[in-house]
This record gives C-alpha cells, structure tokens and sequence, in this order.
C-alpha cells in the first residue's frame, strides 16, 4: 500500500511538472494581457505590430518544418527570440487599436433652449428625440436629425397652438399639432472667431381640421446663439409667423367662408423676437430661460382678432444623467401678457441624442 | 453560551442603532422639502428622490415625490387635501361669520417646480433660496367644479445651530369654475429646533396659507397653523406627528396627521 502510494505521488508530482513546463495555451479572445490568471504573453512583446505574425522562418510554424531551405531551429529560438505561440487572430484585430485615441465628444449643443429654437445645429447624423408632458395636459414629442453639420430635419408635435370660441373664453390647446422643421446654419467660429451660431428655420405645420375650423401655422426664424465663456450663452433671433383660420361649416349652395391668414393683415403682426439664455453653473446642470410666442386661434372674434400670436415664458433646468439622456424641467407661462398664475404649467420632459447614425456613417468614409 | 451570544448580538445591535447618524445629504444641507406646510429652500441632490406619504384622524392622505435635477432645482408630483371647499359656504367662510355647509378637503394632484440655490452658495452666510411654482393638474372629490390653484413662492432657509429658520412670500391664485381670485401674497414661516439632547428629534411649526374655494364667491385665503415632532428613525427616514389647525375653525376641528418621509438616493447620485 505504501509503495502504492509513493507510485501514486511521484505520478501525480511528474505530471504535474511536465504540465508547468508546458507553454501557456493562447487566449482564444486574444487579449492574455486582460486576464489575471494567465501569464501574458503578448505583454511580452511591444504592442500593435509586434503582434502580428512574423514572417515564417522565425516561427518554429510545423507548417514551415518540411520547408526545403527552411533553417533549423534545435533550441527553439531564432534570433535571440524564443518561440511563443501566436494568436491567428492578432492579424484581424490589430487594425483596431491602431491610431491615437479619440478624444472625449465635447457638450452638445442642443437646437432648443426650451421652446425657442437656438444658432446651434445638431451635428452630421446625430439624431435628437425628446419627449415631454406637462400639469396642462399636453404631451408632445421632437424628433430631429443632424445633416451633414449645415443643416437639421426634424418631425414634431406641439402643444403650443391654442384656440378659443370669444375673448372672454378660456383658451384650450389644440393637440397633437404636428409640424414639420428644416433648419441651415452655420456653426459658432466657423467663419471667423467669436462668430455666433447662426441658424435660418422653417417650420410648418400639417393642415388640422379641429371643431369645424381648419388651421395652419408656419414660422421663419433667424436666430444667432453665442457662448459667453464656458457657462453661459445667449439666443437672440426674430420670428416670421403666419397662420390661416377657415371654417368648414359650409351653407348649403354658398361658397366656403374665406380663409382668414395673418399675413392679410398688418405684417407687423407677424414679426416678433424672440431669445433665450442658458448658465451653466454645475457642469452637468444647465439653467434656461426664453421667451417665445404662439398662435391663438379665435373663432368668433372680428377677422382682425382670429390670428394672435401670444407671447410664452419659460424657465427650468437642463441635467444630463448620462451622455445619451437629458432630464428637463420647468415653468411655462402660455400667456405673459396677461399673466395668470393660473395658466402656469409645471412641465417635464427628457430627451435623447444618439451618435449611433454618425458612427455608422464615420465608419463607411 | 447561545444566550450570551444571542446577548451580544442585542448589545453590538443596539450600539450600532445609537451611533446611527441622522439623514444628510452629500453637499451639507438639509433635503426636507416642507416643514409642514411651509416649503423649505433645501432641495435634494442630483438624482435624489424624496417621497412623502401621510393620513390625518379623518382619513384625508398626502402623497408626494420630490426629484432632485442637478442639485439645482427638484420636481415635485403628487396629490394632498390641504385645499378645501364647500358648494354654500359663503356665511361660514375662513372669517367664521355665520353658518354655512362645513368645508370638505379637495384632494387636489398638483406638480411642483423649485429653483434654488443651497446655503453658502454665493457668498458666506447666505441663507438657502427657493423659488418655486406649483400648479393642480388634477382633483378628486370636490364639492365645487373645476377647482384650480397655483402658486409662486419665494422662500429662504438657514441653519444656525440647533434652530432653522424658514421666511418668504406665497402669491396664490385659485379658482372654482368660473370663480377665480387674483394672485395675492402671503408671507411664508416656518421654525425648526434640534434640541442637542435628542439629536435624532426636532420640533417643528410653521404658518402657511390656503385658499378655501367656493361654489358662490371667488376663493378666499386662509391660514394654517401647524405645530409638530419629526423624529429621524431611520439614517434615510424619518416620521412626523402633528396638529394643524385653520383659520375659522374651532380648536376640535384641528387635524392630527402623522407622516413619513424617505430619502432614496440612486447609487449614481451626486
């Protein structure tokens, strides 16, 4: 038994040496240097093109062994370099982590401050989504594309447009709203330095049939936006509105009433400006405030008092939770002019930008 | 040897509950949205919930959560009672003249923005500062059509050694059906005492303001008087018992309500 047991340590203890003799089997991942437990073997050697295979001869390669010409490699090394086993796939993955580092994206600079649009495109193939509810029962979405770092095309519902029977009525939004959004620009010091951003948008609205009354909006906005220092930037811009109001309720044998617009009037009736400031005291926290206007539709009112355009305060926090989402919060008031406490809507809405459509088109170049 | 060691635990237990430290949020103040009524200038950090839940002897409830954005301003969603109406309570208003139906509370939704900054923020000894919009986008059980109040506050808090100080203006609009009053401003206090002996306790009052709506005339303002205990039960919790009581009320028609806050901070809050 005793013999027995001496045969069986002395296998176990051979065995053992022979297995640590043994080279270090090749990470399948082809990252040894990752993991703990192995000897790293490519650490050994200079990263990038030291890993790639060498040329044959140098290999010990039992491809290479019947080879007429091919040196003899008794000990295993040849130059000086011991023979270790090679990664078949370091070829395929050494492009990878060729080139420098790329730097960090910097802060994106959004195309609205809260309802205003800003002089800041979206970059080429960056796309934009936000979402938003507020205490009025609105519920809207913004969707939006970077093209090509000149201009932006975006798809939205609003909930601004707000419409009433007489003067003395409450006003009631009208929603969903949809419009449509093309905006060019160019980018801040891009022509010369301290150059603001500047951005020239239209927007336009699909034609909504609403309580027997069909309505339109469009706008033209010219808005140029300029960083003051790293915490702070201000919008400045002017709006070109129009807007048409037609009944739908035709009498029998009467021609359709005609379609009252807002350019039929006075066209100071239709420029208004609008702008927006934004601080940035904490680097993921942002503070903004703007002031823009909205079209209020009255249906029983005089032709020269159907088209309004009302102006709307706002003011929240912008807080980036992760580099891909932004929280949003705040205050709007639909009507400063005649300001109601009561009108005022608490409002919160979370956006997301994706740099997957630019990677992906980065990657075809 | 089981019951000396069942003893141990007791005692290494009970030394880890009184060593236990009362709630403080990562940047130094205090995250307590209200006193009672009043709101407080403390707004909880970044990525901070606050979630309050409370019943008074009759039953009415409060729920609330409070978000922190930035550690610049929080949003506040949720429903309470502190509102109150009545369809024919125009003899029996918060002046207390005459009889009329008694007021019943409003369990009103309501949405809550604060914008602030934290103590010390500009400049040493500067108090912690608030301003904040509130705004019902909701109401349940009311006694009067289309009930709406709102709200704008500016309040500023300060700690100075075993007392907080709350102080501001409240302008408060509301409205029942096509009744509606004006904003009107009202000052806002609120007092906070830590005794040193009961560090984990803190006696609390505060005097805030209402409106009482009703069918017949446009909403009147009226004052609530709250006096209470907050006790720190929990490093991420504590619980409040208090008697509130209303301008035009009778001393027996003062509310008892106990109420619980809990702090929930996500692990990539700052």
């Amino acid at each position: 038994m005793k013999q027995a047991n001496a045969v069986v340590l002395a296998t176990v203890l051979a065995t053992g040496a022979l297995a640590r003799a043994q080279p270090a089997p090749p990470d399948p991942s082809g990252s040894a240097a990752g993991s703990p437990s192995i000897p790293a073997a490519p650490a050994a050697s200079p990263p990038g093109p030291a890993t790639a295979p060498a040329p044959a001869p140098a290999t010990g390669d039992p491809a290479t062994a019947g080879v007429p010409g091919a040196p003899a490699d008794p000990d295993g090394l040849i130059s000086g370099q011991p023979d270790t086993p090679l990664d078949p796939y370091a070829a395929a993955a050494a492009p990878a982590r060729r080139g420098p580092p790329k730097p960090p994206r910097p802060p994106l600079d959004f195309p609205e401050v809260l309802t205003t649009p800003t002089g800041w495109l979206l970059p080429a193939g960056v796309l934009y989504s936000k979402d938003a509810i507020d205490t009025g029962g609105g519920v809207t979405s913004d969707n939006r594309v970077g093209l090509g770092d000149v201009a932006e095309f975006g798809v939205a519902t609003t909930d601004q447009v707000r419409e009433r029977q007489t003067m003395a009525d409450k006003p009631e939004r009208i929603q969903p709203y949809i419009t449509a959004s093309f905006r060019l620009g160019i980018a801040e010091n891009r022509l010369f330095d301290q150059q603001p951003g500047v951005t020239l948008g239209f927007r336009k609205s699909f034609e909504r049939n609403h309580d027997d009354e069909k309505t339109r909006i469009a706008e033209l906005t010219l808005v140029a936006s300029k960083h003051l220092g790293k915490r702070a930037a201000l919008h400045v811009g002017g709006a070109l509105w129009d807007a048409s109001l037609q009944s739908t309720v035709t009498e029998p044998g009467q021609a359709p009433p005609p379609e009252i617009t807002l350019h039929g009037h006075d066209y100071k009736n239709q420029i208004r400006p609008f702008g927006g400031f934004e601080a940035r005291p904490l680097p993921r926290s942002e503070i903004l405030i703007d002031l823009g206007w909205a079209p209020e539709f009255c249906y029983q009112c005089a032709d020269t008092d159907k088209i309004k355009l009302r102006p709307e305060l706002s003011w929240g926090v912008r807080y980036e939770v992760a580099r891909f989402m932004h929280l949003e919060s705040g205050v709007r008031v639909p009507d400063i002019g005649n300001f109601n406490l009561l009108d005022a809507q608490i409002f919160g809405q979370v956006t997301f930008t994706s740099f997957a459509l630019k990677g992906a088109v980065d990657s075809l170049k | 040897m089981r019951r000396a060691l069942a003893a141990a635990v007791v005692v290494f237990a009970a030394t880890r509950i009184a060593a236990a430290e009362p709630a403080a949020p990562s940047h130094g103040d205090p995250i307590d949205p209200r006193v009672l009524a009043v709101p407080t200038a403390w707004l909880p950090g970044a990525g901070v919930a606050v979630a309050t839940l409370g019943v008074d002897h009759r039953g009415d409830t409060t729920a609330i959560a409070a978000l922190g954005l930035g550690e610049l301003a929080a949003l506040e969603l949720g429903s309470d009672t502190d509102v109150r109406a009545c369809r024919a309570c125009t003899a029996s208003g918060p002046d207390g003249a005459g009889q009329g139906d008694a007021p019943s509370p409003v369990a009103l939704g309501r949405a809550a923005f604060r914008l602030g900054a934290g103590q010390d923020a500009w400049f040493p000894g500067m108090p912690a500062i608030a301003l904040g919009v509130r705004t019902t986008f909701a109401a349940h059980g009311h006694a009067v059509h289309d009930p709406r109040v709102s709200d704008a506050y500016l309040v500023a808090s300060r700690a100075l050694g075993v007392v907080r100080v709350h102080a501001g203006a409240d302008a408060i609009s509301a409205s029942a059906g096509d009744l509606r009053a004006a904003a009107r401003l009202r000052p806002l206090a609120g007092l906070e005492i830590h005794p040193p002996m009961y560090p984990r306790s803190s006696l609390l009052g505060d005097l805030a303001w209402e409106p009482a709506l009703d069918a017949q005339r446009s909403p009147q303002l009226g004052w609530l008087l709250g006096i209470g205990v907050r006790y720190q039960a929990l490093t991420w919790a504590n619980i409040e018992l208090a008697v509130r009581a209303r301008q035009g009320d009778e001393l027996g028609a003062s509310t008892v309500m106990i109420r619980v806050n809990a702090v929930l901070a996500s692990s990539g809050s700052r």
